[in-house]
């Protein structure tokens, strides 16, 4: 088991007037449940606003759970400070859905990549740049990008860049939050495929989350299904063969195409 | 700027001909101040009753005020004074605004509401206000009005530096900088001042020209600069007396004042539209 996750709870409070009173609690994420095994793939999917980035924010502690536990190689995580927490983000890496706004606009790109390695590693000037060429080699990209700026690049291109940059501290846990939902269809397979041939070649494990099914599917070992803030399914998608019993994910599988008439949700 | 390189900004920068023209004038300005000492054709202090009033021409290109001194000399002598002080004004207190304001929205919580209360509370009262009771309470003087203005300037740079930043620590890739184990002090550095840099200048010139206006009024209400020195505002008010006799006392600083921040704010507005488009 790489990650176990325990009744993790997130409250937003919404001021909705100066009045403490009138504050009302939004429950992002209410009591979620699950874990990664190593090298598993784990599908996220659930519609938008169910909670889905705010949970995969608190597992890189970008956001502290109002409740629960989260434990990474058998540690609580809410016990890690400094140099340790550090080190525990460095092997759990997240790449977001914008891939334009992930990159600071007035950095080129090549000072962007140097960041993580000058933040985790003392290494020599020619060492980053062959780092940095050999994984930008490994999302496909030309070193040309390293003297443009963000903004000059494709969506495409942008988020090769985010993963360039996730993968360049080799972390054991790659959490992947709609990182496709904002391309071109076109582009979208690539990208998709690329992150499978990268998770096969790194042999890390990955969350990937995203409101389309079919992308879960495609990509998933086991499938968790989201809704207002909790898992109400879990579902083993190695082998494909669904046996759904919760009405919500009943209807998702039932909006797929159907290319497989003899694999139909029942 | 953001992305931008200097040379396409220039490229378009240089499209606002109006604010292009306006640059060489307050360029040609500050020089005139910078190299008074060289330009000044007399001494622009120096009082000779027999030569009070003169018409424009020899040895006075402008003339002579009401004790008989060089008005080109001591406009020249005045810019040092009435533009160093602006300039003087807002590094302090953009200095004093930028470190407080990104501190207090970089942290948030309590300390982040209690400054923000204070600037409220200050900012309720008129700038001017606020500035006479700091010099009532400091005397009057030049020293004292700048500290006065930088005093109350700051407060507002806090305010609008803070939402600046609010604005840009939403944005994912100071997200991305974290998880890649980035410092806060690196952050606040590295993704959040470069970013807030290009609508700092935009303000920054924007303000310089009501700030010349400013100190050249404390001057003129006689709280600033004290006679003989030459400024701008004191100009003025020395000239308010001749109105009728002399309007030239008064025209010549008033419209040097009137045409620096004419200037000011259209190389502000250019700037902004400049840095507006590569946003989109
Ligand atoms: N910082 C926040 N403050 C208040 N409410 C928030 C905040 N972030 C998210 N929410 C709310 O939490 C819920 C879940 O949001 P999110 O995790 O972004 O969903 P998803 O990624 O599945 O679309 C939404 O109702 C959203 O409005
Ligand atoms: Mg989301």
């Amino acid at each position: 088991m790489l990650m176990e996750v325990v009744e993790l709870k997130k409250n937003y409070l919404s001021n909705l007037s100066l009045m403490r009173k009138n504050t009302a609690v939004v429950k992002a994420v209410d009591g979620v449940s699950f874990s990664v095994g190593r090298d598993e793939v784990v599908g996220i999917v659930g519609e938008s606003g169910c909670g889905k980035s705010t949970l995969a924010r608190q597992l890189v502690r970008l956001e502290v759970p109002t409740a629960g536990k989260i434990y990474f190689e058998g540690e609580d995580i809410s016990l890690l400070k400094g140099t340790s927490l550090k080190n525990y983000i460095r092997s759990c890496q997240i790449i977001f859905q914008d891939s334009l706004s992930s990159l600071n606009p007035s950095l080129k790109i090549g000072d962007i990549l140097k960041e993580p390695l000058v933040n985790h590693f003392k290494l020599s000037k020619q060492e980053i740049h062959r780092r940095i060429a050999y994984m930008l080699e490994k999302v496909k990209l030309g070193a040309g990008v390293l003297e443009r700026f963000p903004q000059t690049l494709s969506g495409g291109e942008l988020q090769r860049v985010n993963i360039c940059r996730a993968l360049l501290l080799t972390p054991r846990l790659l959490i992947c939050d709609e990182i496709i939902s904002s391309l071109d269809v076109s582009i979208q397979a690539s990208i998709l495929n690329l992150m499978k041939e990268l998770k096969k070649e790194f042999g890390m494990s990955l969350i990937f989350i995203s409101h389309d099914i079919n992308v879960v599917r495609f990509i998933s070992d086991r499938i968790l299904v989201m809704k207002r803030g909790r898992i109400v399914e879990e579902i083993d998608n190695k082998n494909r063969e669904y046996q759904v019993r919760h009405p919500y994910t009943k209807k998702l599988f039932q909006s797929l195409p159907v290319s497989h008439p003899d694999k139909r949700v029942v | 700027m953001i992305g931008l390189g200097f040379d396409k900004f220039l490229s378009r920068f240089v499209k606002h001909k109006a604010a292009v023209l306006c640059l060489f004038f307050v360029l040609a300005v500050i020089a005139g101040g910078i190299f008074a000492p060289w330009l000044a054709p007399n001494d622009p202090n120096k009082i000779e009753l027999k030569l009070k009033l003169l018409g424009p021409g020899g040895q006075f290109p402008l003339g002579t005020d009401h004790l008989g001194r060089c008005i080109l000399s001591r406009l020249l002598y005045g810019t040092r004074i009435s533009l160093g002080s602006a300039f003087l004004v807002m590094s302090f207190s953009l200095t004093i605004g930028t470190a407080v304001g990104i501190f207090s929205a970089y942290r948030g919580g309590r300390i982040d509401n209690l400054l923000m209360r204070l600037c409220d509370i200050f900012l309720s009262f008129p700038s001017l206000v606020l500035v006479l009771v700091i010099i009532g309470v400091l005397g009057s003087g030049m020293v004292n009005v700048i500290i006065g203005m930088i005093l109350v300037q700051w407060l507002w740079y806090v305010r609008i530096i803070r939402s600046l930043v609010l604005s840009i620590k939403e944005r994912t890739f100071v997200s991305a900088a974290k998880v890649a184990g980035t410092s806060d002090m690196k952050i606040i550095f590295r993704h959040i001042l470069p970013n807030v840099l290009p609508q700092l200048i935009v303000l920054s010139t924007l303000d310089l020209g009501s700030l010349i206006l400013h100190f050249s009024g404390y001057s003129f209400l006689g709280f600033g600069v004290q006679p003989p020195t030459p400024e701008w505002g004191a100009m003025i008010e020395e000239g308010r007396r001749f109105i009728r006799s002399a309007p030239e006392l008064m025209f010549y600083p008033g419209m040097l004042i009137t045409l620096i921040v004419i200037s000011f704010n259209l190389i502000g507005d250019a700037l902004r539209d400049v840095l507006d488009e590569s946003v989109t």
